[in-house]
């Protein structure tokens, strides 16, 4: 279910004395199966391009086609869209609604008209995706849940819709290192095992290199970098430029090369760093200089 | 050492929902002094949002006592109490909901207000508060135009502004992204510096954490380490063991230290280890 | 989709205008001068010269004239319900009936009545807008904590209750803001607020309200916790940053609003009601 967006443009608050735009020409095409990570400091427009791909946002100026439809056109079933390309949004409290568990990752397949075998169904291989043991979860109040818990209870409630694409939107913000890693782990699986088209919404880059197979770059509503996630990320010193952090290995390896060390670019994480610079300290003749 | 905050021997439990007690503090024994730059890191629910709050009397110990400038936070007197936080001001988390006001001096202004301070004075106090966090020329944007890091500054001045001795803050970076949060890291240490208030700096980040004089580490309620940076990092499984990341340029001087060879010790930073490194090669 | 697009009723519109300028007292009284005027107001000429005193205070405070009457959209299904009922049940006696279908009859003091009634409920709502839009909440709390004061001396907590009117000012964007990633989340999910009628879609609303209030309930705690820690303790011995101040402008702002109610005074006396 390739996307395809064309000259989009965004003002936010078009017509009051506030209005403000925010995406200027943003030309992007996602294929099946790709896993995309969109960076950009706060403020370039990240949240705001991501609601085009499921028709929060309609364009008023330019083109977003899902799968063909034009989100635009009059004709095209937009609730049958946003069933296809899933959102989770940053904050698990404001998309909760339920008081249960069950009930809530329950609701868009309620939406979808399905039986109640079918929603039941549904809502289990949705727990069992995100890893939240039905026995113990199912019946459990909301408040109840940890941060990391409510984020995949939120998954949870978005992949009962079945959709083909998933846009995640800062969903480990404010999470603590194991949380996060409990997420991305779902997120990895979720691409692996099911195929499924990933767009991941970040500011943090470590969470990007992690995972992701290509990279788009927005600063200031515009995509200033978009290709293979290494190249994207190698290219340090732009990513400096417009206020992202780059993770650290790469700023690491990058100095070291400065320094003159033989170590390759497109280093993302910390094993493989570990067995390059130990390649270049076990050469014969550095040894000696040690004292 | 001059003594500015004393934790003597803390326990502190509450009900929990289902009715059975919750031991959150254990036998906390810390001592802060004038002018420090301290962090305290620990996963969610190890307690360290339960301690920050036992700083300026909003939670008071089962047992044990809390002594600021030498004023204990438990005696219930309301006199006191305020000269408690006056001296020891606080920023929680979300910006959004420790603000007051819509413009952004009038919200500084709040905590001056009710100290019943001569108007003249509060101005005085509130350019200087903005200025000191380069807030100054936003000093009339409505709060709502701002981003969360700036926030986060507004929420910070506002402490600034009850001229304290101490600020703690309480992941005051958890929900910004990597500019913002580094922008609130050189604001803290230009008022350590500058100021001379002592900055207690809660965090679930080592990443943030090194760039403190000195680390307290929590886990279960527990002060479980305390005491300079580099000697604490280069504890990885301890660290590991607390549920908490390892800066990537510690890890690997480590692991280098471990293959035997001679990186040097107390590594934090990337520098530190290209550094390090470009001397061997 | 932006739900706070089209709002501007309680926004405020920075500038330097001399409206902006004046002191939130001289404005607050006046709006409610006006007002008052507004509800006594009955004749058409009495209306056009308020329509035109109105339209000069927009010019003069710069509001793009069409971002005022945006603001008056929503309000104009419910007037024009409002309106029809005046004209099909406002039967004054002496009235002469106009019109005549099946069980339903209008006279002609019923049309004069929900026009006129229209038209008052639309200015009202201007004057509001432009005190809002020339205004800063701060300033607004400010001005009516200033003249609630003197009520303070008979068990009016004008502090407290400015104070109060600040917080849920300063909460209103925030949950504005709120509510519409609600309903983003919920439309993400299969619910279309865009479909169905008027009621319909009310009554998708209220699962909205839910969330929106149990987060609000959350906010209200850190919000008081914060504010302990600034050691706020009730509004005795509070001092305030600003001291307001009256300047000449707003005493020329007083005259001129004297002037315009003789005006409208003469206006209501000279013509009278229509019907």
């Amino acid at each position: 279910m390739p996307i395809e967006i064309e000259h989009l443009n965004h003002t936010y608050k078009e017509g009051t004395p506030f209005a403000r735009q925010v995406l200027f020409d943003i030309n992007l095409k996602i294929d099946d199966g790709e896993f995309i990570g969109l960076i950009g400091p706060s403020q370039a427009g990240k949240t705001t391009l991501g609601q085009y791909l499921n028709a929060l946002f309609i364009p008023r100026s330019g083109r977003v086609l899902i799968d063909g439809r034009d989100t635009a056109d009059r004709k095209t079933d937009l609730v049958q869209i946003r069933f296809e390309v899933g959102y989770v949004f940053q904050n698990p409290e404001h998309q909760l609604f339920k008081t249960t568990v069950g009930e809530d990752i329950a609701f868009g397949p309620t939406r979808q008209r399905c039986t109640p075998e079918e929603v039941r169904e549904r809502v289990r291989e949705a727990m069992l995706l995100v890893g939240l043991d039905e026995e113990t979860f199912y019946q459990r109040d909301i408040f109840a849940l940890s941060g990391g818990q409510k984020r995949r209870a939120a998954i949870a409630g978005v992949l009962a819709c079945r959709p083909r694409v998933l846009i995640l939107d800062g969903i480990t913000a404010g999470l603590d290192p194991r949380g996060r890693k409990e997420i991305l782990d779902v997120v990895e699986r979720l691409h692996r095992e099911r195929e499924m088209t990933v767009i991941f919404i970040s500011h943090s880059m470590d969470d990007v290199a992690r995972l992701v197979e290509r990279i788009v770059v927005l600063d200031r509503g515009r995509i200033i970098d978009d290709g293979p996630a290494r190249e994207v990320l190698a290219r340090v010193s732009r990513l400096k430029q417009i206020g992202l952090e780059p993770p650290q290995v790469i700023e690491i390896m990058q100095q070291l090369r400065e320094k003159g060390f033989a170590v390759p670019a497109g280093v993302l994480n910390v094993n493989e760093a570990l067995s390059e610079i130990v390649k270049v300290l076990s050469r014969p003749g550095v040894k000696e200089n040690w004292n | 050492m001059n003594l500015l905050v004393e934790f003597n021997n803390v326990f502190f439990s509450y009900q929990s929902a289902s009715g059975k007690p919750v031991e959150a503090l254990r036998e906390i024994t810390l001592q802060i002094g004038k002018g420090e730059f301290l962090s305290i890191i620990g996963r969610n629910g190890s307690g360290k949002s339960t301690l920050a709050r036992h700083f300026n009397g909003l939670l008071t110990p089962t047992s044990g006592e809390v002594l600021v400038a030498g004023l204990s936070t438990s005696t219930g007197d309301r006199k006191q109490l305020l000269e408690i936080r006056k001296r020891v001001g606080m920023v929680f988390q979300n910006p959004d909901n420790q603000l007051v006001s819509s413009i952004v001096e009038e919200d500084v202004a709040f905590g001056p207000e009710n100290l019943g301070i001569p108007p003249p004075e509060i101005r005085k106090r509130v350019n200087h508060a903005l200025a000191a966090l380069n807030m100054f020329k936003y000093r009339r944007e409505p709060i709502c135009h701002l981003s969360e890091g700036q926030k986060q500054l507004v929420a910070i001045a506002g402490a600034l502004a009850m001229k304290p001795d101490c600020i703690v803050l309480d992941e005051p970076t958890a929900q910004l992204d990597p500019c913002s949060r580094k922008q609130v890291l050189e604001s803290l240490k230009k008022l350590n510096r500058d100021e001379g208030i002592a900055i207690v700096f809660i965090t679930h980040l080592m990443s943030e954490a090194v760039n403190f004089d000195r680390v307290v580490v929590m886990e279960q309620g527990e002060v479980k380490v305390d005491g300079l940076p580099e000697d604490i990092f280069s504890r990885v499984e301890l660290l590991e063991k607390a549920g908490l990341d390892i800066p990537v340029a510690a890890r690997l001087a480590v692991e280098l230290r471990q293959r035997g060879f001679p990186v040097a010790p107390g590594i934090l930073r990337v520098e530190e280890l290209v550094n390090s490194l470009c001397q061997l090669k | 989709m932006e739900l706070t697009r089209n709002l501007t009723l309680g926004v405020y519109l920075p500038g330097k205008t001399a409206l902006h300028c004046l002191d939130p007292r001289t404005k607050i009284a006046g709006a409610s001068g006006l007002i008052l005027l507004l509800i006594l107001t009955n004749n058409y000429a009495a209306y056009a010269s308020f329509a035109a005193f109105t339209l000069g205070l927009i010019l003069m405070a710069k509001i793009p004239l069409g971002f005022a009457l945006k603001g008056l959209r929503p309000m104009l299904p419910i007037l024009a319900i409002m309106w029809v009922f005046q004209l099909l049940f406002q039967k004054p006696p002496g009235s002469k009936v106009i019109f005549s279908y099946w069980i339903f009859s209008a006279t002609d003091a019923g049309l004069h009545i929900g026009t006129l009634m229209s038209i008052r409920v639309l200015l009202l709502f201007l004057v509001t807008t432009i005190l809002t839009l020339t205004t800063s909440t701060v300033e607004l709390t400010d001005g009516a904590e200033a003249l609630l004061r003197p009520l303070q001396k008979i068990g009016v907590p004008a502090q407290e209750l400015a104070l109060t009117m600040v917080i849920a000012l300063r909460f209103v964007p925030t949950l504005a803001e709120e509510a519409e990633k609600i309903i983003k989340a919920q439309t993400a999910r299969g619910v279309d607020f865009r479909r169905g009628n008027f009621i319909r879609r009310t009554f998708k609303l209220f699962p909205v309200l839910l969330p929106l209030f149990i987060n609000a309930f959350k906010r209200a705690d850190e919000l008081i916790t914060a504010m302990e820690s600034r050691c706020y303790t009730g509004g005795a011995g509070r001092t305030k940053m600003k001291v307001l101040q009256m300047g000449k402008s707003d005493y020329l702002a007083w005259g001129v609003f004297a002037a315009f109610t003789v005006v409208q005074v003469f206006l209501m006396l000279k013509i009278g009601r229509p019907y």
